[in-house]
């Protein structure tokens, strides 16, 4: 007897024939990889071609079929449906149409079904149209665009004190060694010579120098880091997103397609520093080369007006770009109106297409010629396109072949483009080889837009949006899905709620122990031992080359932050790699030089740079002369009190390293980062801006700002570890962080370094995330005695799905984890279903396997 | 208006070179393609008919009792259009007789014209295209008086009547069920070639049959290991054999052996059965060809349903 069962493809109901193979797979866990995320999926299923399912399909396998609107898109996602007899939903998700069969009249189509955990990762990865999302594409639930100033970072860091809410809880700066920057002047500075003791007048030649406005360009000797100068650029405090809130916002219905996501609390809380405690470090603003895209411009053409010799068309940009230029990118065919009718004409010679692009009433601004031909007699005319054109019934004649596309950089900022296109053809012939007249040129363009895009670096002032700061290489789906992977988190879907949970391993396997000795078919039982492929499973993120991790992996020969399992796999001595997510790896060092240190002369702070000789400053005279003075370095009566007076010369908190060998600035996102909380910072350092005033004496460029920047007293802490008491606390505005302890207690490494660059830090067992998450269960898991049953179970009285994978089992004198579920036709009520299930030699592995939080 | 056709016959146009078409069923566009000529043709023929009949179809409902009209007959209206001109309309009439000299507005045909006292009377009918039509029956009672049940009128359908009390039931196309007492156990009514649902009655013996298909699996018991059946599969047939008949009622029973859909009338329980036939070839029989005896056939049906023991 068959069950019955209903499957709904769009809303229509299929014809499911009475033999059709509906089999369902479950699986916990590729027993390869542990960190893949499994989503139930069937095999294909056959469907014949009923007229049910021919109307479905829209008659697919027809050849001459011409796709209209609401037809059969099998380029699309269609959503299913499989009900019982009761109506209850046993799978839903989306099918893909792989084959269809014709033998003779007859149909059959091949379709896979794919379950719901795909079509959720789908929503947070395209979008209506099939583009990419980024985490820009996300509603956080606050408008995120900022202007980039000093102010902006004081109200940034400010609610990082008070622990309010808005856009800066979303968002915010994390200082951090990012290295000397590229597009600022490192070895120039602007001083105010009054506050750092300096002479600010002197005469020579009989001739008075002074400040400008009370400040002096410093020409310095060499390149300097912000560390150094101690001078916080706004633009660049390298930005953070918090990945708590990036998980919210891909558990919003609103951004996630309509599923409601189930955060497990053992994980998801507040006290776990894991969840609400981690931010994740984006570009830093000066390195953005900032698309400000005005949008589309869409090309206005009537293909049916043809023109004496040539044709225009208007051509609006969306939004008007303000100091920028544009690439415009143009894409058309042209037109003939010509004698012959219903026939080929091709070119015996060549066609020249001449876009310009102009203001109204000006001269063309940039023009582009370019020629196209099909059999070129002509020397001089590069062929970069093949056509010929082909005429209808009234003689009108399109290009038949590729669109011609035309793309023009650097088009100046104008309030209105005209475009030109002008066409010429030259030798036009039929079949027979006879010159056929044309009579009128134009073009279509079917609707075509043109992109109108602009790029400027970030400065102070500039405007950031969301669309800038959060465009991402990766998917809200690729960081859900990495998250869930680093942690160890399992995905699970409910079909008949819509409901996408997120478990530890600890909430997943719920503890139900079920017997199933009398429920094993017995007559054909394989045991296979748990053997891997390789001796070595190394679970790491990557790291960037920067500076530490480099000297590291030359000195240890493997990667910061390494966890490597040995599997006990003795037949090789390979290793793989586990973890593939969109999450990089960042070291944090305490970075150690001669300028880790405050210099003072009675209430002015001496700029630390002043530690090195070579350095001189410029005073200007009234009539626009300058000339240059040695800046003196800090005297022996100054008073020098150092960042760290135990370990000196070592920086007053640790950091994430973002620059190489070289001090070179590097990407540095996709670093996950712990905030610490605020601390207090030493003397002399402040947050700066551009200023009219580096243009006035550099030249337009910016450079450091030595003094008389806002001064600032504290500045959040954020890094890869968290030290002092084992309670953490997301009270911002308790002083949580820091209890004098320099021991850690959580670390966002997956496996414990060798060596760590922070002088007085202490590194015990059990911070890492693999001793947190994965330690005590892969333990159980790669072990000699693990070993792989596969049979065939009676599962009568029991619903087969999913929910299966989460219970223990019991038969044999031994405890079992389901790990999957195979070929479980759904149509049929057959009670034994293939089943392979692996030894748990202690349940608690599994049950309290993750401790997050001490 | 547009003209009736059966769905086997033609439903085409021609078009010359590299032509467009859509097809449309009640005014709902469901294909449209691109028709190319053959290189050393002028022109072709777009043959729609294998998308139309997806919307042509017709069932033996579920027969309530008493007197009702049942539109189980979709016979929509269909029209192709080549390079956006109408090439072809016409309503489709789900008629697979292949039988040019038919009447298509004639669907019923049944093969004896017998009926029971306590089977359901069933006459199909279409009126022609863009009509509708309210079928009259003549309902001849035991006590010799007419009744004349009134149906609702539409364009296409299948009427119900009881037998119970009637000797004779008589459609206006002249479509006659002679009601008699058969002491048979089984009718057949299924959906002839016109598209139409009739009633049989086989009069000669019949014979059910169950099969059975049992699954088991090993199972632990105790340290011993114990064979277990867990689940039996039945499938009930029936062998049923239609007793003499004669040459023109004979010449009738493709419209049975050839139906896509048959559903079988428990008489003496009322329980209705969707089942298959499972003959795969009839071999027409006459007086002279079966030894010189009236024809015998023996119709073998399976149940559409596989029933489950556990």
């Amino acid at each position: 007897m068959k069950r019955e069962i209903n499957l709904y493809i769009n809303g229509q109901r299929a014809d499911l024939d009475n033999n059709a193979l509906v089999q369902m797979n479950y699986t916990a866990e590729d027993l390869t990889n542990p960190t893949i995320v499994k989503n139930s999926y069937s095999q294909a299923v056959t469907l014949k071609g009923t007229a049910n399912n021919n109307r479905i399909f829209g008659h697919l396998g027809l050849l001459n079929r011409k796709t209209t609107s609401g037809g059969f898109n099998a380029m699309a996602k269609t959503p299913f449906e499989i009900t019982n007899a009761m109506g209850e939903i046993i799978e839903k998700g989306y099918i893909k149409l792989s084959s269809v069969e014709r033998k003779g009249a007859d149909l059959t189509y091949k379709v896979n079904l794919f379950g719901g955990l795909g079509e959720f990762f789908y929503n947070l990865s395209y979008d209506e149209e099939g583009d990419k999302k980024t985490l820009a594409s996300l509603d956080y639930g606050h408008d995120l665009d900022f202007t980039i100033t000093t102010s902006t970072i004081q109200s940034a860091w400010a609610t990082l004190a008070s622990g309010g809410g808005g856009k800066w809880s979303v968002i915010n700066f994390a200082p951090a060694y990012n290295g000397k920057p590229s597009n600022l002047s490192a070895d120039k500075g602007i001083i105010r010579p009054a506050l750092a003791g300096l002479e600010t007048s002197v005469t020579v030649d009989g001739k008075t120098y002074g400040t400008q406005n009370g400040w002096s360009l410093v020409e310095l000797g060499q390149d300097y880091n912000e560390w150094q100068t101690k001078d916080l650029r706004s633009y660049m405090q390298r930005p953070v997103v918090s990945v708590q809130k990036i998980i919210e916002a891909c558990c919003s219905p609103t951004n996630n397609g309509g599923y409601t996501v189930f955060l497990d609390p053992d994980f998801f809380n507040e006290e776990n520093p894991y969840y609400s405690g981690v931010w994740m470090s984006l570009p830093i603003l000066n390195t953005l080369e900032l698309k400000q895209s005005a949008g589309k411009a869409t090309l206005t053409t009537d293909p049916d007006n043809f023109g004496a010799s040539n044709e225009s068309a208007e051509f609006v940009p969306s939004v008007i770009l303000q100091g920028a230029t544009a690439t415009l990118t143009i894409k058309v065919k042209p037109c003939v109106l010509c004698s012959k009718k219903n026939a080929s004409v091709s070119l015996s010679g060549y066609l020249r297409c001449n876009v310009r692009a102009m203001s109204v009433g000006m001269d063309a601004v940039t023009s582009e010629v370019r020629s196209f031909a099909s059999n070129s007699n002509d020397p001089s005319a590069t062929a970069t396109a093949i056509g010929y054109f082909r005429t209808d019934a009234h003689g009108v004649g399109e290009w038949v072949g590729n669109e011609l596309t035309f793309t023009m950089a650097n088009v100046p900022n104008i309030s209105y483009l005209f475009l030109d296109f002008y066409a010429t053809v030259e030798d036009l012939v039929d079949d027979d080889g006879n010159r056929v007249s044309v009579s009128g040129y134009s073009f279509r363009s079917d609707g075509s837009e043109a992109d109108y895009s602009s790029f400027i670096n970030a400065r102070s002032g500039t405007r950031i949006t969301k669309d800038v700061l959060l465009a991402t290489e990766g998917t809200p789906a690729d960081y859900l899905v990495g998250y869930c992977k680093m942690f160890g988190l399992q995905l699970f879907y409910d079909k008949s709620i819509n409901r996408v949970s997120i478990l530890t391993r600890n909430s997943l396997y719920n503890g139900l122990h079920i017997d199933i000795e009398d429920r094993i078919d017995y007559a054909n039982l394989k045991i296979t031992p748990f053997v891997f492929q390789n001796k070595w499973y190394d679970l790491n993120v990557e790291y960037e080359d920067g500076e530490f991790a480099e000297y590291y992996e030359g000195i240890y020969g493997r990667a910061y932050g390494l966890q490597r399992v040995n599997t006990g796999y003795s037949f090789d001595a390979t290793s793989k790699k586990l973890l593939d997510v969109v999450y990089k790896g960042a070291v944090e060092v305490s970075e150690r030089s001669k300028y880790m240190l405050s210099i003072k002369r009675g209430e002015l702070n001496i700029p630390a740079v002043m530690l090195d000789v070579g350095h001189t400053y410029n005073l200007y005279s009234a009539d626009g002369e300058s000339t240059s003075l040695d800046l003196p370095t800090a005297r022996n009566t100054d008073t020098l009190t150092y960042f760290n007076d135990v370990f000196k010369g070592y920086d007053f908190e640790s950091k994430p390293q973002f620059h190489g060998e070289d001090d070179k600035e590097l990407d540095g996102a996709n670093a996950l980062l712990f905030f610490r909380g605020l601390i207090e910072c030493p003397a002399g350092f402040q947050l700066s801006d551009d200023s009219a005033v580096m243009g006035q004496l550099n030249d337009g460029e910016p450079c450091w700002m030595l003094n008389g920047g806002v001064a600032i007293s504290e500045m959040p802490s954020f890094g890869r570890y968290l030290f002092g008491s084992s309670s953490f606390s997301n009270d911002f505005s308790n002083d949580f962080v820091k209890d004098g302890s320099s021991t850690m207690y959580a670390s966002l490494d997956m496996g414990t370094p060798y060596e760590i660059d922070i002088p007085d830090a202490k590194h015990p067992e059990g911070v890492t995330i693999y001793d947190k998450g994965w330690a005590r269960y892969l333990a159980d898991r790669y072990d000699v005695d693990t070993k792989v049953v596969s049979c065939k179970v009676d599962f009568r009285g029991i619903t087969i799905g999913a929910e299966l994978l989460r219970n223990f089992y019991y038969f044999d004198g031994c405890v079992w984890v389901l790990n999957s579920i195979k070929n479980y036709n759904v149509a049929e009520v057959s009670p034994m279903v293939e089943c392979e299930f692996i030894k748990v030699k202690n349940r608690n592995n599994y049950t309290e396997g993750q401790v997050w939080q001490q | 208006m547009a003209t009736d056709k059966a769905i086997w016959q033609s439903f085409a146009g021609y078009a010359d070179r590299d032509s467009t078409f859509q097809i449309y069923v009640d005014e709902v566009l469901v294909y449209s393609g691109n028709a190319y000529v053959a290189p050393d043709e002028d022109e072709t023929t777009i043959r729609a008919n294998d998308i139309v009949s997806d919307y042509v179809s017709a069932v033996v409902p579920t027969f309530a009792g008493g007197t009702a009209v049942s539109k189980n007959i979709q016979a929509p209206t269909a029209k192709l259009y080549i390079n956006d001109a109408l090439a072809e309309s016409a309503r489709l009439v789900p008629d697979w007789s292949y039988d040019p000299a038919h009447n298509i507005y004639a669907m019923a045909d049944p093969i004896d014209g017998i009926a029971d006292p306590r089977s359901i009377i069933p006459y199909s009918f279409i009126a022609e295209s863009g009509t509708t039509k309210q079928p009259k029956v003549a309902v001849k009672l035991a006590d010799g008086s007419v009744f004349s049940p009134t149906f609702a009128s539409v364009s296409a359908g299948t009427v119900s009547i009881e037998a119970e009390d009637a000797t004779e039931v008589t459609f206006d196309d002249s479509t006659t069920y002679r009601i008699e007492s058969t002491c048979k156990r089984y009718a057949l009514y299924y959906v002839n070639a016109y598209g139409g649902v009739d009633l049989y009655i086989p009069k000669g013996m019949s014979t059910k049959a169950t099969s059975y298909k049992r699954s088991e699996y090993l199972r632990s018991s105790s340290a011993k290991y114990q064979s277990t059946n867990f689940k039996t599969d039945t499938v009930d047939s029936w062998s049923l054999n239609t007793g003499l008949m004669t040459e023109e009622q004979s010449m009738k029973m493709h419209h049975l052996i050839g139906s896509n859909d048959v559903r079988l009338l428990d008489m003496e329980t009322g329980e209705w059965v969707s089942v298959k036939i499972t003959d795969s070839s009839l071999t027409y029989k006459t007086y002279a060809n079966s030894g010189r005896t009236f024809p015998v056939y023996t119709i073998n049906v399976e149940s559409a349903e596989t029933r489950e023991r556990r």
